[in-house]
């Protein structure tokens, strides 16, 4: 009864916007209104009518892959000035906590995240306040320095990103630094911060995802309100910087677990099919894998955008060193999705996990806003997110197989295997 | 199999079929003579959290290291009374989640799953757990992914046994919570029964439940078992003040006191210190630059509650940090801080106790931890009774020196233990 509501009221929101994607049909897909604003700002609203909490994540389409050469570094390290604007009492962050919420940002490659979720009676007002302390931020020399000494300390401690990340370096050179080191850091000034801010936090390149009890209305008059920089030129837009990966890749790369990260380079226009073919494949080897047999410990099969390309990518872990051979084993069950279309049981389990996501999404501002917000960052055709991935439809058993048959493709294979004992 | 495939059935066909929420802080406490203890928190949410834990854990394993996560295994993968292939097939298609939890002074399964996958599994769950019967055909592939726990490279410490290794006298207290392989191979279906028949048995069992499920059927589920005789669990033997220099290959300084809570009115003020403490934390280090990030929690677990404060720091900040962390921990044990810091914390204290009633995970194992004590009206009604005198006569209690572990990890150090 709740979920129909959500969707419907969501329909009923969008029908009042200007420039919108049609609605969805209600009791399948995540409701959304999503338009671009006269200044370039793209606001993403996700309705959940009566949420106790609700979400911002307001996002720059540019992280280190535009860090000047020698300033490996720079984009988290504005990101770091920005987030801690203000200090001890009467700054956002500890305005934040204790109005009951929470404030985080990070950076990759390709975005900048600033994020924060509140109770619903606190959201408007320390939103508001967010959304003023990036676009009006101010680069003071003294936090700028200390920032820096911050940074040092999160660099001694970073441990590599987990298995994706080791598989993230092995499949780029030069391997990513979205911290820096102490040196190029160094080199970092106040007018190097100052440049990529005003070259990169544009309000074309930002967008803004709000999701909770909230309405496009109130999402438009949060950023009149708050939303300090001026319009964006049509000359001011810049591309996403794409990386190109080395596939294909066999390699074995040391790292704290026994493992192996096994996939295929896709096409990014693939999303959806992409989606389809990771709960497929990650089915598979959970039941053969970790049911039947405990060869894995863990498994996650997942897509993944890195350095603004699309991988279809297995981490599968093995705590026993003598357990078989796990890529061979991996492997085999990708290439069962070429020779064995999906069952009428799998087809079923598959939809039963679809509808439980969207359920739970439905349910969690904070979840809901991310993972749009992660959606905003990939690379787009045109001025919009492709939000409408927040809920894919799931691929059939034939249109499946033939993707499969198409992407799994030897030539954009990656296959890399994680072990403690490589030297 | 037949039997746990009947009882998924039933559950669909009774899916419709709920439990009004309590409520919020609302925490219902049900009486099973000779049975487990259960604590329910009936939320209106889409999913819920089961946790089902024992008063067992690596600690106990004597010299038979990794006896307690075996047995944890056993109970699933070869237990006669549970479907495990059926359980792991409804929870995937659900996107709910059952994990084994081997602490140092209990283990717990954690089922966590969308209320109608939940209402399938957890009577069921609960039910094979509470009234085991070790199907020994199986028990082989039970052994075996134990051995998989227990070979696991890298697998490391988490912050609490870290601390309760180094702290304690005992040296069961450096069991490997996952175990020793050559131990696990050894060990027979006698033995693991043995301990079903003692701390795996009903009576030292804690069922807490919380966010969306039939009660009814999950009391039931509870009730269908019981016996054991209560096993008593001594607090962990700590030998007062401890410091302790480890090399390390990061620098990091650990603060630790053990805390007991006997009344709600202890647990809101150890909850609003490890804010407070938090904020000084932030101020003194954070705002100067000396570090990224640090943690300060009230761990709670059978036996063995810790009030821990942990500062990786800048390799060169070295022991210095060590002495401006104790000077810290004293200037708030003394009470020198002021009446607003003192107001902000426990306002946080308050928002996070209502945010974590909202979130059946957090809330499940916030009383699985604490129990009532820890969470519930009582102990909102403390924090808002909360004045400067009482916060203090607990932070004083808690953070004195001469019951403080002092811990120091870091590449430079020389030396281990003085």
């Amino acid at each position: 009864m709740m979920t129909a509501h959500v969707a419907l009221l969501g329909i009923a929101l969008a029908a009042s916007a200007g420039r919108r994607v049609p609605p969805r049909a209600p009791e399948d897909r995540i409701a959304f209104h999503r338009e671009v604003l006269e200044d370039g700002v793209e606001l993403v609203v996700l309705p959940v009518p009566g949420a106790t909490r609700a979400s911002i994540r307001y996002v720059i389409r540019a992280g280190s892959a535009f860090d000047p050469p020698g300033k490996d570094g720079l984009a988290h390290l504005l990101e770091h000035v920005i987030a801690t604007a203000g200090e001890g009492r009467g700054s956002l962050l500890e305005d934040v906590e204790v109005g009951g919420g929470e404030m985080n940002a990070f950076t990759s490659d390709g975005a900048t995240i600033f994020a924060l979720d509140a109770p619903a009676r606190a959201f408007p007002e320390l939103a508001a306040r967010l959304v003023s302390t990036v676009t009006n931020p101010r680069l003071e020399a003294r936090k700028i320095a200390r920032e820096q000494e911050v940074v040092q300390s999160e660099g001694e401690r970073a441990r590599g990103g987990g298995a994706i990340g080791l598989a993230e370096n092995a499949l780029f050179r030069p391997p990513g630094s979205t911290l820096g080191t102490g040196l190029t850091r160094g080199n970092i000034t106040r007018e190097d911060l100052t440049a990529f801010y005003g070259a990169r936090y544009l309000p074309s390149a930002t967008t803004v995802v709000l999701a909770g009890d909230v309405t496009p209305d109130q999402g438009r008059a949060l950023l009149e309100r708050a939303f300090h920089l001026p319009p964006s030129l049509a000359s001011e837009r810049f591309a996403p910087r794409i990386g190109t990966p080395m596939v294909p890749i066999d390699e074995e790369i040391r790292a704290p677990v026994q493992g192996v990260v096994f996939g295929y380079r896709l096409d990014q226009a693939d999303r959806a099919l992409c989606d389809s073919l990771a709960e497929l494949v990650g089915g598979r080897i959970l039941t053969e894998l970790y049911v039947k047999r405990p060869v894995v410990a863990e498994v996650d099969v997942a897509c993944h955008t890195l350095r603004g390309n699309l991988f279809l990518l297995a981490a599968a872990y093995s705590r026993a060193l003598d357990e078989g051979d796990l890529p061979a084993e991996v492997e085999a069950l990708f290439r069962t999705a070429v020779d064995r279309p999906m069952t009428i049981a799998e087809r079923a389990t598959l939809e039963r996990r679809r509808s439980r996501r969207i359920d739970a999404l439905r349910e969690s501002p904070p979840a809901l806003a991310m993972t749009a917000a992660m959606l905003a960052t990939l690379p787009r055709e045109g001025d919009e997110a492709p939000i409408e991935l927040l809920s894919p439809p799931l691929a059939g058993p034939r249109p499946l197989q033939e993707f499969a048959r198409r992407a799994l493709d030897p030539a954009r294979r990656v296959r890399i295997n994680l072990s403690p004992l490589r030297n | 199999v037949t039997r746990a495939v009947a009882v998924v059935v039933a559950a669909a066909l009774t899916g419709g079929a709920g439990t009004a929420a309590a409520g919020p802080l609302e925490i219902e406490r049900v009486e099973i003579p000779g049975g487990a203890r259960v604590l329910l928190a009936p939320r209106a949410a889409r999913r819920a959290t089961l946790v089902v834990q024992f008063a067992q854990g690596s600690v106990d394993d004597d010299n038979r290291s990794g006896l307690t996560r075996l047995v944890q295994h056993v109970l699933l993968e070869a237990n006669a009374r549970l479907d495990w292939p059926g359980t792991i097939a409804t929870l995937h298609a659900g996107g709910g989640t059952l994990t084994i939890q081997t602490d140092l002074r209990s283990s717990a399964f954690v089922l966590e799953a969308d209320r109608r996958e939940f209402d399938a599994v957890a009577p069921s769950l609960i039910a094979a757990l509470l009234g085991p019967r070790v199907d020994r055909v199986r028990f082989p592939g039970a052994i075996r992914r134990a051995l998989h726990d227990a070979k696991a490279p890298g697998r490391g410490s988490g912050l609490l046994e870290l601390v309760a290794q180094t702290a304690s006298s005992d040296p069961r207290y450096h069991n490997e919570p996952w175990g020793d392989p050559d131990q696990i191979e050894l060990v027979e279906p006698q033995a693991v029964e043995e301990l079903l028949r003692g701390p795996f048995s009903p009576a030292n069992a804690r069922i807490v439940a919380a966010g969306s499920f039939d009660k009814a059927r999950l009391v039931a589920a509870v009730r269908r078992s019981t016996g054991g005789k209560p096993v008593e669990r001594p607090p962990a033997p700590f030998a007062l003040p401890v410091t302790s220099h480890e090399r390390a290959a990061r620098e990091m300084h650990i603060l630790a006191w053990p805390f007991d809570v006997e009344w709600p009115q202890d647990a809101a003020a150890t909850r609003v210190l490890a804010i407070l403490v938090q904020r000084v934390l932030w101020q003194r280090f954070r705002e100067a630059g000396l570090a990224y990030s640090f943690q300060v929690a009230a761990d709670r677990s059978p036996g063995l509650n810790l009030f821990v404060v942990a500062l990786p720091i800048r390799r060169d900040a070295g022991p210095a940090a060590g002495a401006a962390l104790a000077a810290a921990l004293e200037d708030v044990r003394i009470g020198k801080f002021d009446d607003a810091l003192l107001e902000r914390a426990r306002a946080i204290a308050l928002g996070q106790l209502a945010a974590d009633d909202e979130s059946p995970d957090t809330l499940a194992a916030a009383l699985a931890a604490g129990g009532e004590l820890w969470h519930g009206r009582a102990v909102r009604d403390a924090l808002q009774a909360l004045d400067r005198r009482a916060f203090g006569a607990v932070a004083g209690r808690l953070l004195a020196r001469e019951r403080s572990i002092a811990l120091h990890f870091g590449p430079d150090v020389e030396g281990r233990r003085r």
